[in-house]
């Protein structure tokens, strides 16, 4: 019925007007053709947007989503295809010619300027020429924030609001624009689930207001939630369109991935937490102050072997000073730290990595790798120096090569090639290659920082079942800090829910609720 | 000694004039997001289009400073052109053209006039007498009888602040220094922006240039600019890119360098060379506690890429 009606525009050309404009699509993209050098990122893609409803792309990380609405919204322009807004043909140039038509997009990295105020985000780029008119703007926007349920502080500055806050501008900030087409990318990434919910209910009313909405979104669940109808892309094509009541979950996931989605890691069994010693403890451990950073308050926990420690939080509630006072790139102040059996506190970082500590960093572009060098020499990065890859002082290339080629097999990396540079990978394989190298030496602690964010469910699955396996195989005890609230709960033994720099609560698996964690999440409640 | 107190300060603001201008243009470039390095040669290129525009034009200074400001402008349009369209490294172009300007400007002077036994001169700008309040004691010769250059480089620093800071237009220009792709979703032309502001900070850092001769010297010489250019960008950053701080941090540092003329003539007990060295040890220590608290546009020195796929 939804591919009817894209149809009908050429086809029922001769057919009373007020027959059709109730089906009739605001804006058709047309065999949309979209390459990045050598890659094709969309592949001949057709979509419809209606007034008045949500329209849900489903797909998985790098399936063309983001890409084909930067195209509507001008940032990018296709190769091949149209655009028909209104039935009729146009070209859209710049995001100008996007914005005038009413297209508007809330990009997924929050495009606002830290150093700007809330008011001064929301109006950039509007009235430009009109002076002195400040009172009457600051006007239209708290009218506009008040029938939108939305309160905000309008004189705050963005840099150190909270990510649920932040989205909430970009919101006010696209409404203020008078769009007819909105479209959010992956706007409850980051979220927790009770945001989630008043994020979904947001969209749900723009749409009875009568706005075309799409939403962008990689979770089957919300877009059954909220969508009237769903399109899924896979590796830039249109896999098919449905109505959101004649799917299921089950077969969308099916669609998005391409093949049946593997057996639930939750399977996977859990030892209870064995009596040895713990591989790490952390007692009341502070950190200093410093600008832009979140102060560690009296942290204890401790990691047992064999298991895998989640860490949920909000990003920026202290995950990554955790992370550093373990490692001692950021010495605590007070408290103590016992790590595999030694006190940490006076041992370098490399030190700490030779007792038996990987580390899979968060920022892989700037922390991880070295983006000129090859795949090889980034894979043994670390442990080069040491046997098999070094013979007296001489490194042993083959041995590296050998390695990586394994790994490059083990992980999917692409393009799989040992000798390609790194700088050429895309982010999620670069991701998969530090995955790699941390599980390389058989460590016996893993630091895992969003060691899954931007892959694809497939490459996911496998980054889990590879740290599960180190834990339950190896007895490496794993610290898995994450923002996906459902990675953690399939696979952690353990819950350890972070705010403002402060543990506030463990939670153990029969403890495990999506809600309850989300209300510690925003501090709002305790274990 | 009380007449030195106020002669002192009456040069001091004087010689202001050069960094104020100067750093008000990288200013303007730098609330794009464009870092000019180039002041120190396109300074000199300025100062010497300027000195021979005047000179030929029977000492007609503001045919000169027009000269200055074009000079400066067009090395603005090329380092638009080659980083903001071509997107080549800010800081590499910068560099490459401030040789280019330097080995320009000495070049155009021995072209025109060769080499002389004592240099042609122009007449150096006079002081502007205020009615009324220069005849007040201390405060009237310090502050009412500078030339018009300084009036007019205050009247800019004002205007550039009250564009940028309070009116809706200075907001998106700084929203493309802050974050380009931000202006860029939100339908601000981010290129011809950068080299609108690229070409003005240019021409005014080319002012700067022409004021040189024409306040100090009156005449011209291949070590004119002498390291003001590479101060300018300290006052610059001491100023952080704000036009109101920017107008003190050049006071401050046009202080050094005028103590460091006067304390030879006073006779201070200090070696002549250690005086020329002040301007650049206070740079040193006023940068190393200033910088690291410095808020910078985000988006300074970075060229941008509307398909580029990396954040």
């Amino acid at each position: 019925m939804v591919q009817d009606a894209g149809g009908s525009v050429e086809a029922n050309e001769g057919i009373e007007e007020s027959d059709r404009t109730a089906n009739n699509p605001l804006v058709s993209m047309r065999s949309v053709v979209k390459r990045f050098g050598s890659i094709l990122a969309l592949d001949h893609v057709d979509i419809e947007i209606m007034l008045g409803e949500v329209l849900a792309l489903l797909g998985e990380n790098g399936a063309g989503k983001s890409t084909l609405m930067n195209i509507l919204s001008g940032l990018y322009r296709a190769d091949e295809g149209e655009i028909l807004f209104e039935g009729k043909p146009i070209v859209v140039r710049s995001p100008r010619d996007a914005i005038v038509r009413g297209i508007i997009m809330v990009h997924q990295h929050f495009e606002l300027i830290q150093n700007f105020t809330v008011l001064e985000n929301i109006i950039i780029g509007t009235g430009s020429n009109e002076k002195g008119k400040e009172k009457s703007v600051r006007k239209e926007v708290e009218k506009l924030a008040a029938e939108n349920n939305i309160t905000l502080d309008l004189d705050a500055r963005v840099k150190g609001l909270p990510v649920g806050v932040q989205q909430k501008v970009e919101i006010l900030k696209a409404l203020y624009r008078n769009p007819k087409i909105l479209i959010l990318d992956e706007p409850t990434s980051n979220l927790t689930p009770q945001e989630v919910d008043s994020m979904l209910s947001t969209i749900r009313k723009l749409a009875e207001k009568g706005y075309a909405v799409i939403f962008i979104t990689h979770k089957v669940r919300e877009a059954l939630a909220v969508a009237k109808r769903i399109t899924i892309l896979r590796n830039g094509h249109v896999m098919g369109k449905f109505s959101s009541s004649e799917v299921t979950a089950d077969s969308l996931v099916e669609m998005m991935m391409g093949a049946k989605p593997s057996s639930n890691l939750e399977s996977s069994s859990h030892t209870s937490p064995p009596s040895a010693e713990p591989l790490l403890t952390l007692s009341d451990v502070r950190t200093g102050s410093s600008k832009g950073r979140i102060t560690l308050k009296d942290i204890n926990l401790t990691l047992n072997p064999g298991e895998i420690l989640g860490i949920a939080g909000v990003s920026g509630n202290g995950q990554k000073e955790l992370v550093e006072a373990i490692m001692m790139l950021r010495k605590p102040t007070h408290g103590s730290v016992r790590l595999l059996g030694v006190d940490p506190m006076r041992l370098s970082t490399k030190e700490i990595i030779e007792l038996g500590v990987s580390y899979i960093p968060e920022d892989r572009l700037d922390d991880g790798i070295l983006p000129s060098m090859t795949l090889y020499e980034n894979m043994v990065l670390g442990s080069h120096d040491i046997e098999p890859f070094s013979k007296r002082w001489i490194m042993d290339r083959d041995a590296m090569i050998e390695t990586t080629r394994d790994a490059i097999e083990r992980y999917r990396i692409y393009p799989p090639q040992s000798e390609a540079r790194v700088g050429v990978l895309s982010g999620g394989n670069i991701q998969k290659l530090l995955v790699g190298r941390a599980l390389l030496s058989r460590p016996k602690v893993i630091l895992a920082h969003n060691p899954t964010r931007g892959l694809d469910t497939r490459t996911t699955d496998l980054v889990l079942r590879n740290l599960v396996a180190q834990s339950r195989e190896n007895g490496a005890g794993v610290l898995l800090l994450s923002e996906d609230l459902d990675e953690l709960i399939s696979v952690c033994d353990r819950i350890a829910v972070m705010f403002r720099g402060e543990v506030v609560g463990v939670l153990d698996r029969q403890q495990m609720d999506r809600y309850r964690i989300g209300a510690m999440m925003a501090g709002g409640a305790t274990a | 000694m009380t007449s030195t107190i106020a002669d002192f300060f009456a040069f001091a603001l004087g010689v202001s004039v050069i960094y104020i201008l100067a750093a008000q243009g990288m200013t303007l470039a730098g609330r794009t997001g464009v870092f000019l390095v180039y002041n120190e040669g396109v300074m000199q290129a300025s100062a010497s289009a300027g000195f021979l525009a005047a000179y030929l034009n029977n000492g007609n200074l503001l045919i000169g400073f027009a000269a200055g400001a074009i000079a400066g402008g067009l090395f603005g349009v090329l380092m638009s052109f080659l980083s903001v369209s071509l997107k080549q490294n800010q800081f590499v172009v910068g560099l490459s053209l401030l040789i280019l300007a330097e080995g320009a400007g000495n070049f155009m002077y021995k072209a025109a006039i060769g080499e002389t036994f004592s240099p042609p001169s122009v007449p150096t700008l006079h002081g502007f007498q205020i009615p009324y309040v220069s005849s007040i004691p201390y405060i009237g010769p310090i502050l009412f009888q500078q030339n018009p250059v300084f009036y007019a480089s205050i009247f800019a620093s004002i205007l550039i602040w009250y564009v940028l800071y309070r009116t809706p237009y200075g907001l998106n220009v700084r929203a493309i220094g802050e974050n380009p792709r931000v202006a860029d979703t939100q339908g601000l032309n981010v290129h011809l922006t950068r080299y609108v502001y690229t070409f003005l900070g240019s021409a005014l850092i080319g002012i700067a240039g022409a004021y040189i001769p024409f306040f100090l010297t009156g005449s011209y010489t291949e070590s004119l600019v002498s390291g003001r250019g590479w101060i300018s960008i300290a006052v610059t950053l001491l100023g952080g890119w704000k036009p109101l701080n920017v107008v003190a941090s050049g006071l401050v540092f046009a202080g050094f360098e005028v103590f460091s003329v006067y304390g030879q003539l006073l006779g201070l007990p200090v070696s002549s060379d250690f005086l020329l060295m002040v301007p650049f040890i206070a740079t040193l220590l006023i940068l190393i506690q200033v910088y690291r608290n410095a808020e910078l546009p985000q988006g300074l020195g970075r060229n941008y890429d509307r398909e580029s796929k990396i954040d």
